[in-house]
């Protein structure tokens, strides 16, 4: 009987204890939702206003404002291209190291872990002055090979862990039946490893996405990013913030959604595929 | 036929093909290169992965050497933006200067302040998160979602929100701490609390992604060693600390190691928070990097910090991650 | 024999259409059309004016035949990304908005273009703009940047905290100053709201003004340095005791943003910042203390208006500096200012005949009048070497905003500034213009 009620208060305690954590995660995208639909005035009343007059002014700014789009189009853009070559040429890589005889392995491992701890300013005027000599700046593509630094080398951790995961047994018998080592790669690995692919992409996407001070000073009129948009609402008249809490919950609407979508598959990926 | 016997097979044939030296040689040579070749291309031959390798890792070194190599030059020169007439090589001395700089020093200083203290905590809170998460919790699915959304949403708008719920006048901060009939406090403005403010930012934003590692260990963790602690009759605390933490030490050791690569570069939350204020009290080494770099335009001072930030972390991954992370992987 | 004639009637040619472009540019440009077809780029700091140019550029367009693409970017980014861009010497940006400070640096390294040769090529009437801003924008005889915007620093009071403190008028002196100060005290009201955090544009701004008008100068008359005067740290300390003790809580950490906020919001009886902040103090969408401000200029004794401007450049590296002068020309012409001021929250004008003319005087009219004669008075009497006109001014900056911000935080004044003192020791400025001779 002890026994049972101490469990039952351990219990009680677990659920107050994870909603209240709940309820602290979640609350700063409450604020973010309630400020995009207040006016200046109410946004700072204090006591804060829990009842107001919603008002759509702040969306509307934000959406009529076309440099916004632009961005948002932008962000789109260089984020799935950077996604997608990281792809196309961290998946074979990834094979490589999974299933060939190399030489030196674990150091190639560890060369590939170090492109990722660079702190960003120690590449970003190096690679403005390369833009500028290439006259790529201001260009997709060069926001793009910066983002493939920061993404390939992951890409390549986490499909590694992925392929391995198939046993080699099921591409060994597709090519008894004939395959080439090539055929079996595309139809038994590919389709098995989907789901963790998918979440690599979309790991790779919310990067990039989110990504600040190299999108400030590489990108430019043509190829601005969303969070560097978000900032141009600091405007002299005092901070908008009703419109850059409304630019903001739009620039965080595509990752929560892709970010909710993968969630089984995210810590492998948060961790590089080093816990699956 | 056995398993991985193919690349046997594959080896052999090739071996014995080369070793042929008949009469029609000319014609078989012929078959061969290009046998040879759409064995290549269909991956059969043992030096096929070369063509998977070969074009990443030529990308890969392209991107990442080209500027760092460019950096690692800057480091060695006088190179200040606004007097490019006086760029020349002075080799070591930003790096002696470096040595001697005070303000260096400190933002060492907070860099590791700051990196532990986030570390510890989020490891503590993790852990509890993570237990808990592994019972029984009613909505178990929501409350998951709710604690992913701190780490993916933007963190330009993060670090704008806890500047806003900070703030003395008009944040929630001091709001909700009046209803609890505390004092008020202005954690941005005072040299003592300004460091915690900002690892209770990083806290916020990063102690999910360490519960959801540490979960996703615990629920890997084998049963019987739990069964065998049930019969000795050990008590709950005993299982943690002797049988759980020990099982779990791989998957923490990898928490650790990720967080700390992020969070010795951090400068996010600075930069939109406090500009390192007050004073130098939060100006990490990517902060200061930073105004070296962007606000003096001294760029061979700041690609010599950022090297020396990228040695440190470097040889700590090298030691302790290279154990943790790849021999894990080989298991 | 032919050929030679053949040339110099071609060179008088072009020597009378060269003529005739120098009567009017503006109507040349607009019957001609040279650069129709070109297309600039213009960066330009997140400013209501720059808004209206937005809005307004169709009608350029018409006129030019030049397509502008406006990269708006906010005021703390924006010199970083010039700085960059100018350094590199990269062809990003035909014309740049950047912060008067940076102007010795820009000319001084030839970064940006030196405007006067445009101006006299085009007869542009840069006499109409009020000269403190265009002399912030010179370097060394040159003009290098067309003001765009401009602010001094007025006391701005909230007129019901004032009557429910018992204090009646303005203070116009350090003494009634500080009898304000009491009286607020006494009747449990933050005084008043100062920029705190660090920064060259933020505390160290309120902090000059004491210093300077505390008989202290950044430079002694040999040319030395001297932020660790007696002057320097009385000033600090009158600066710290405010923020300290007439403050409300968190000022140490307030931007221009915060403090604006603070009188917004009704929670602060007085501030010290940019004149432009009066159109967003009385604009009823963000404020609650619409009609009930008053404007003065800094006590006497206690502090000096602080000068600060915006202008137009040209980077050297742009490809197309005609087309781009073509652009800074209308932009910062009078009518475009002019329909800035009168449709957007914008009361920072540069030129003289917009400040006067009747429709900004009738838009503007905040406190029957009061706020343009006190800006026009707190404009007429601020220096140019408010903050010295160096090209280590970054650095200088720097330092000197972290030294007010560790002092605010506890440490000792003195101390403080010795250390900007010594590090800056090698620092000399011979053309700095002393303000207490």
């Amino acid at each position: 009987m002890g026994m049972y009620k101490k469990e039952k208060v351990w219990s009680i305690f677990r659920n107050v204890f994870v909603w209240c954590c709940v309820i602290i995660c979640v609350y700063p995208v409450y604020w973010l939702v309630t400020t995009a639909l207040k006016t200046r005035v109410d946004a700072f009343a204090v006591p804060p206003k829990w009842i107001f007059t919603p008002t759509l002014e702040n969306i509307k700014a934000v959406l009529l404002q076309g440099t916004f789009m632009k961005s948002y189009r932008n962000s789109i853009i260089i984020s799935v291209s950077t996604t997608l070559l990281a792809m196309i040429l961290g998946i074979p890589m990834a094979y490589a190291l999974a299933r060939f005889k190399m030489q030196n392995k674990k150091g190639t491992m560890m060369w590939l872990l170090s492109t990722k701890m660079a702190p960003p300013i120690l590449i970003a005027i190096p690679y403005y002055v390369i833009f500028k000599f290439l006259g790529m700046q201001d260009t997709y593509l060069g926001l793009i090979i910066v983002y493939l630094m920061f993404n390939l080398a992951f890409t390549v951790w986490m499909s590694r862990g992925f392929i391995e995961g198939v046993p080699i047994e099921l591409e060994d018998a597709a090519r008894i039946d004939g395959a080439t080592r090539l055929r079996a790669f595309w139809a038994v690995d590919i389709p098995l490893i989907k789901g963790g692919v998918a979440a690599t992409g979309i790991l790779c996407f919310i990067t990039v996405w989110n990504e600040f001070l190299l999108s400030l000073i590489l990108s430019g009129y043509h190829t601005k990013t969303a969070p560097v948009t978000i900032t141009s609402f600091i405007s002299f008249e005092g901070i908008r913030w009703g419109e850059i809490a409304a630019a903001g919950i739009l620039v965080a609407m595509p990752v929560i959604i892709l970010g909710i979508l993968v969630r089984k598959h995210l810590i492998s990926g948060l961790t590089m595929g080093a816990v699956k | 036929m056995k398993r991985g016997s193919f690349p046997c097979n594959v080896r052999e044939s090739c071996l014995g093909q080369n070793g042929q030296k008949s009469e029609e040689s000319m014609e078989n040579i012929k078959m061969n290169r290009k046998q040879k070749i759409v064995r290549f291309l269909t991956l059969e031959s043992p030096n096929s992965w070369k063509l998977l390798f070969y074009p990443g890792r030529i990308v890969l070194l392209l991107i990442t050497m080209v500027p760092t190599v460019f950096a690692l030059v800057f480091s060695l020169q006088d190179y200040n933006l606004a007097k490019v007439a006086s760029r020349k090589f002075v080799f070591l001395k930003n790096y002696i200067d470096i040595f001697q700089d005070d303000r260096f020093w400190n933002s060492l200083k907070v860099t590791v302040g700051f990196t532990a203290g986030s570390l510890v905590v989020e490891l503590i809170l993790g852990m509890l998160i993570a237990i808990c998460l592994s019972k029984k919790i009613k909505g178990k699915g929501l409350a998951q979602i709710g604690i992913l959304l701190p780490m993916i949403i933007t963190p330009v708008v993060v670090a704008l929100y806890w500047k806003m719920f900070y703030d003395p006048q008009f944040g929630n901060l001091n709001y909700f701490l009046s209803l609890a009939g505390l004092g008020t406090i202005d954690p941005l403005s005072s040299r003592s609390w300004v460091l915690v403010g900002m690892i209770v930012v990083d806290i916020w934003e990063w102690t999910p992604y360490v519960a959801l590692i540490l979960l996703s260990g615990l629920q890997a963790l084998p049963q019987e060693p739990y069964e065998a602690a049930l019969v000795d009759g050990a008590t709950k605390w005993q299982t943690y600390r002797y049988i759980t933490l020990p099982l779990l030490k791989p998957i923490i050791s990898i928490a650790v190691v990720f967080r700390f690569m992020d969070l010795f570069k951090w400068m996010d939350t600075v930069y939109v928070m406090t500009s390192g204020g007050p004073g130098i009290a939060t100006e990490t080494l990517s902060y200061y990097a930073y105004i070296n770099n962007f606000k003096f335009l001294n760029v061979g001072y700041a690609s010599a910090i950022c090297i020396i930030m990228l040695l440190i972390v470097l040889v700590i991954c090298n030691t302790v991650g290279k154990k943790i992370l790849i021999n894990r992987q080989e298991e | 024999m032919k050929k030679r004639c053949f040339s110099i009637l071609l060179i008088t040619a072009m020597a009378s259409s060269a003529l005739a472009g120098t009567g009017a540019a503006q109507v040349w440009a607009a019957e001609e059309k040279p650069y129709d077809g070109t297309t600039i780029r213009v960066a330009m700091q997140s400013h209501t004016c720059t808004d209206i140019i937005q809005e307004l550029l169709p009608e350029f367009q018409e006129k030019t035949g030049i397509t502008v693409e406006v990269d708006v970017i906010p005021q703390e980014e924006i010199i970083d990304k010039a700085q960059v861009v100018l350094a590199a010497g990269s062809a990003d940006y035909d014309v740049i908005m950047y912060d008067h400070m940076y102007t010795t640096q820009f000319a001084g390294a030839q970064w940006v273009e030196d405007l006067k040769p445009y101006i006299e090529k085009t007869e542009y009437d840069i006499d109409d703009f009020m000269p403190g801003f265009v002399d912030s924008l010179s370097y060394d005889g040159g003009i290098y940047g067309i003001p765009i915007y401009g602010e001094s620093s007025i006391l701005m009071y909230n007129t019901e905290l004032f009557e429910k403190a018992g204090i009646d008028g303005a203070p116009k002196t350090k003494e009634e100053f500080d009898e304000a100060l009491k009286k607020l005290d006494e009747a449990g009201i933050p005084a008043i709201a100062l920029r705190g955090a660090k920064g060259q544009g933020s505390n160290v701004q309120p902090w000059t003004g004491m210093f300077l008008e505390m008989g202290g100068d950044w430079f002694d008359k040999d040319g030395k340095l001297a932020v660790n005067s007696e002057a320097a740290v009385t000033a600090l300390d009158y600066y710290i005791d405010l923020m300290k003790n007439h403050s409300c809580d968190g000022v140490e950490s307030f931007t221009w943003d915060q403090v604006q906020l603070a009188m917004q919001q009704g929670k602060v009886a007085m501030c010290i910042d940019a004149t432009n902040f009066s159109s967003r103090l009385e604009n009823e969408d963000k404020s609650t203390i619409v009609g009930k401000v008053g404007y003065t200029v800094v006590p006497d004794g206690m502090s000096i208006g602080w000068t600060a401007t915006w202008g137009l450049c040209i980077p050297t590296a742009a490809e197309n500096k005609d087309a781009g002068w073509e652009f800074i020309q209308w932009a910062l012409n009078g009518d475009t200012q002019l329909t800035s001021c009168l449709q957007g929250d914008r009361c920072d004008p540069t030129r003289i005949s917009v400040m006067n003319s009747e429709e900004f005087n009738e838009r503007y009219n905040y406190a029957e009048g009061q706020w343009v004669e006190q800006t026009l008075a707190a404009l007429d009497s601020c220096p140019p070497d408010y903050r010295p006109r160096i090209a280590q001014w970054p650095e200088l900056g720097e330092a000197m905003g972290t030294a007010i911000s560790s002092a605010l935080a506890g440490d000792d004044p003195k101390e403080s500034l010795d250390a900007v003192e010594e590090q800056f020791s090698h620092l000399e400025d011979p053309n700095y213009q002393m303000f207490n001779k």
